[in-house]
């Protein structure tokens, strides 16, 4: 690689950096299920171990998570304040998949230009383009993506061990990992069909992977998967959420936050790999496509996980598109004498700024964040109530109560082995629309909450100015900003 | 990073182990089965677990002439203490892997392959679930080699006894008979007079009207009496065509025991079963095994029990990618070492948690005492209701009839106990109670976990007409007047 490419990937990777950390410290706060992350983070850096067993959430419960990511943050969180660290690290690692992506893509095409191009895609894909979320997807998407670029260099010896590596880190950090082996599946699949011969070290690298994957989220999901069975899966989501969080592919919409040129390039190119050239080296891209796409299809994965790697697979397959084009237009070029080529380049970059760098801003500023009175609010509780009161705010404010409150929270979004979740997360919703009071009460009563909050996103969501069933006998409002607090003061008798 | 040649130690261990397979496989099946008993034992809890044990211990308490095949259990369960039981199973087990490998050269299965299939087959849920509770299909195992030993014997005199256990694993059920047929079917075309051959190497079926050899004439005879005596036993002694089911089946979770099944396989020997399933393919004969493997995955579908059959074959497969995986070169060599430490934790993680659950299916010694309670303050003509996988405890420690019993079968029967478990209104439970003359509900902790308490029976077990009469950690005794 050149000089001059090396400063183009640079400054790629500045840009996208720059623009991730200006937004993500500009917009307050973090993402509504960040908090979970944070807490989990903190948890690990005062005493070594993730909050398995959380007295908070739930009013009690055990968890089930992988802790890579979290291990991972809390290393950060030694020498950082953790707020700052989390917003710095996570849009770091979210910005070097520009280098990552160039890689893979140099690997795939050959073509620098097209390499270049396929990076600064990924560096602005709108569907990543959360600067304040801190999940640990931001460690999974660069992980995976280290671990094919291993994969496809395996046999030389230093990405062998990176390949181990990375699989290992990816198989503590996400159970989304199963993308990956199903797309090595779906390689081997269609390279049998195709009678292409099978590179052995793949072979045995997925069989080794398929076995360690298994047997590890065996270990961490034993009881999981004993107490839920094959529903698993779904993480014993309440079905009224369910449709949210794994939502049927609206086409447009799924266009539009993987950015419509790769998308188009992108099935161009897999088509022309499946039926065309047949190219085994496009094989791959395109197994990992097809996995996704399946995952998503059969609701296995969440949605946005899956589309945010989609998005990345195609942003790969775009540099082989654009090396296709660029190879066409030098053919004409030979024959007639033609000024269109020599815009080519200047016309993709105009329409991928277009079509990612607007759309990836929009992102960012649409995120769903709790403004700083909100999150007052929560911080107010902890030191105006006391310690073993329970409070109840919306579902995805759950973890603001256990992060910031440091209160038992009726409800949050870590639903693995809570035992009638559906019934609690139909309580919780009655509870922002009764009228009742002797309805609310025995809900109260039942979950143990002591206070009430009301946040300008509830009244939003509910379109009510607050609780429907209140009297001054038995709730006081005890803290009155844009947000509202109210303690309960009766309780049924029975 | 090419292979490098074997470790000199690494093989000294695996050819030690293959040697002497006869001492550490039985020492595998005494670990294994002992543990739960130990711990039972232990915990002072019943060391007979499972509704099946029940069930059959409850039918040979009343022997009859449709059920004169349970005599010998009813001689066994008189004269043992009932810890006794779980020893005798334990024993068979033994026996049973003996008897295989007695039998394995003679079918011309290789030493590793042997190994590595009793490996696998010990540390499997159903076999673990089979041994140690009084399993009809573990006895039906033990017959069936016990039979097969006698016939392939060299010495003449024994091939004639071959049909006493043959025909004794036909009191089972109709299904475990039809597969003995089959068994003894592919004996006489493919194997009998290749005995000292590899089973995949035989290339022409032997000619069937050839009476001449000893073994086939016994065969012959064999397949007779099994066929006759099969159906005998299934249209006059009422022999069920399949056995059970004793629990609430599931498909899924009763197949692969990490996902909560009573039984089932590991998942790890799934995954090992799916690459001999792909591997085995290319090998002469192999349709013999994927016909077993339909043969005994269609009856899995409408009764799980047959999980002990289904779960052989799949462990033969997981047998064969096992060998398969790690007998070839692997270009990466490291990984390969990997792999193989990966499968065994896999593998002993997997048993070890079944291990750690085994005991917690019933019964308990609290509600084996809140049925003795039934049992002397209870007049005998009550009917108790009850979660159907209670039946049979109910039947052999309180002596009384439960109202529905999975292995009765009768839909009417299933949805008026759901119907009843599921009531809302005490206008709607009342009559399903009194029509059908219920007045002892029996509640275990199990069904108070799984069942809502703040709608359907338990909701209106708070009505005055119902009184607690037994209470304990594990079970409580409702009267209903």
């Amino acid at each position: 690689m050149n000089k001059k490419r090396n400063y183009w990937l640079l400054g790629i990777f500045l840009a996208v950096l720059a623009v991730r950390l200006i937004l993500a410290f500009a917009l307050p706060n973090f993402t509504y299920e960040s908090y979970f992350h944070l807490r989990q983070v903190e948890q690990i850096t005062a005493i070594g171990l993730p909050l398995y067993q959380d007295s908070l959430s739930y009013g009690g419960r055990e968890l089930v998570f992988l802790p890579g990511f979290h291990y991972f943050m809390a290393f950060f969180d030694l020498f950082l304040p953790l707020e700052f660290a989390a917003k710095l690290i996570p849009n770091l690692l979210m910005a070097s998949l520009v280098l990552i992506v160039y890689l893979l893509s140099k690997k795939f095409s050959e073509n620098e230009t097209a390499s270049l191009l396929a990076a600064s895609v990924a560096g602005f894909l709108p569907i990543t383009f959360t600067t304040n979320s801190f999940t640990p997807e931001v460690l999974f998407l660069p992980l995976i993506l280290w671990n094919i670029y291993a994969f496809l260099n395996i046999t030389e010896k230093k990405y062998f061990y990176l390949y181990l590596l990375t699989f290992l880190l990816l198989s503590i950090t996400s159970a989304a990992t199963v993308l990956l082996l199903i797309g090595f599946l779906i390689h081997f699949t269609l390279s049998f069909m195709e009678s292409k011969k099978m590179n052995r070290e793949e072979l045995e690298l997925t069989v080794f992977s398929l076995f360690f994957f298994i047997w590890l989220q065996f270990l961490f999901y034993k009881n999981t998967l004993l107490n839920e069975g094959i529903s698993f899966i779904w993480q014993n989501i309440p079905q009224a959420i369910l449709m949210e969080y794994f939502p049927k592919v609206s086409i447009p919409q799924a266009i539009l936050l993987v950015s419509i040129i790769p998308f188009v390039a992108g099935i161009y190119m897999v088509y022309q790999s499946l039926f065309k050239i047949k190219q085994q080296k496009a094989f791959l891209l395109v197994s990992f496509a097809v996995s996704t796409t399946l995952l998503t299809w059969f609701r296995l994965i969440e949605f946005k996980l899956s589309l945010s790697f989609f998005g990345l697979i195609l942003a790969v397959l775009f540099s082989l598109f654009f090396k296709e084009v660029s190879e066409y237009f030098s053919k004409i070029k030979k024959i007639k004498t033609t000024k269109l080529s020599s815009y080519l380049l200047p016309g993709t970059i105009l329409l991928l700024l277009l079509t990612t760098l607007y759309p990836a801003v929009n992102s960012a500023l649409n995120q769903e964040l709790p403004s700083r009175g909100e999150i007052e609010a929560f911080k107010w509780i902890k030191i105006n109530t006391p310690a073993n009161s329970g409070a109840a705010a919306l579902l995805e404010e759950g973890h603001l109560i256990t992060y910031y409150s440091k209160r038992e929270n009726f409800m949050d979004d870590q639903y693995t082995l809570i035992k009638d979740v559906d019934k609690r997360f139909g309580d919780l919703n009655s509870l922002f629309r009764t009228k009742f009071q002797t309805q609310a009460l025995g809900t109260l009563d039942d979950y143990k909450i002591n206070y009430l909050i009301f946040t300008p996103k509830a009244k939003e969501r509910y379109g009510e100015e607050t609780f429907g069933f209140l009297s001054k006998d038995c709730f006081k409002l005890i803290y009155d900003q844009e947000t509202k607090i109210y303690l309960v003061k009766c309780e049924l008798k029975s | 990073m090419k292979t490098k040649p074997k470790n000199q130690s690494e093989l000294n261990y695996w050819e030690h182990l293959i040697n002497y397979q006869k001492i550490y496989l039985v020492l595998l099946v005494i670990l294994i089965l002992g543990i739960p008993a130990l711990t039972n034992y232990l915990q002072g809890e019943p060391l007979i677990r499972g509704g099946e044990s029940y069930g059959h211990l409850s039918l040979a308490r009343e022997i009859s002439w449709n059920n004169f095949y349970y005599f010998p259990l009813k001689l066994v369960a008189e004269t043992l203490p009932e810890e006794g039981l779980i020893f005798i199973q334990v024993i068979l087990a033994v026996l049973s892997i003996l008897l295989f490998l007695r039998l394995a050269p003679r079918l011309g299965l290789e030493q590793k392959f042997t190994f590595c299939f009793l490996a696998l087959l010990i540390i499997s849920p159903t076999f673990i679930f089979a041994f140690t509770t009084l399993s009809a299909y573990s006895i039906y195992l033990f017959l069936v080699l016990s039979g097969f030993n006698l016939l392939v014997s060299r010495k003449k005199k024994f091939n004639s006894f071959s049909v006493i256990p043959l025909i004794l694993a036909t009191f089972m059920d109709f299904f475990s008979s039809l597969l003995l047929i089959i068994l003894l079917l592919i004996y006489l075309f493919f194997i009998v007079n290749k005995i000292d051959n590899h089973l995949f190497t035989i290339k022409k079926p032997f000619t069937f009207f050839n009476f001449k050899d000893n073994k086939k004439k016994i065969t012959v005879i064999n397949l007779g009496a099994v066929g006759i005596l099969s159906i005998i036993n299934l249209l006059l002694l009422k022999v069920p065509f399949i056995l059970g089911p004793f629990h609430l089946q599931k498909i899924l979770p009763d197949l692969i025991s990490d996902l909560g099944g009573l039984s089932g396989i590991n998942l790890f020997t799934l995954l090992l079963a799916s690459i001999g399933l792909m591997l085995l393919w290319k090998r002469k004969n192999s349709y013999l095994f994927y016909a077993w493997l339909i043969l005994t995955l269609i009856p899995y579908w409408f009764n799980t029990h047959t999980i002990f059959y289904l779960s052989i074959i799949l462990t033969f497969f997981a047998a064969q990618g096992l060998l398969k995986l790690f007998q070839k070169q692997w270009n990466l060599t490291e990984l390969k070492k990997y792999t193989g430490l990966v499968v065994i934790l896999g593998l002993l993680f997997s048993t070890a948690t079944y291990l750690e659950r085994i005991n917690d299916k019933g019964p308990s010694t609290e509600m084996v005492k809140a049925l003795y309670w039934i049992k002397t303050n209870i007049p005998d003509q009550k009917i108790v209701f009850s979660d159907p996988q209670n039946s049979d405890y109910i039947l052999y420690f309180s002596g009384k009839q439960s109202f529905y019993a999975f292995a009765e079968n009768d839909p009417s029967k299933k949805e008026l106990s759901q119907r009843i478990f599921s009531s809302l209104y005490i206008d709607e439970l009342f009559p399903l109670l009194e029509q059908n003359q219920i007045s002892i509900i029996y509640i275990t902790k199990e069904m108070r976990s799984g069942l809502s308490a703040e709608q359907g029976l338990l909701f209106l077990l708070k009505n005055e007409r119902f009184k607690i009469v037994y209470s304990s950690e594990d079970a409580e005794v409702w009267v209903f007047s």
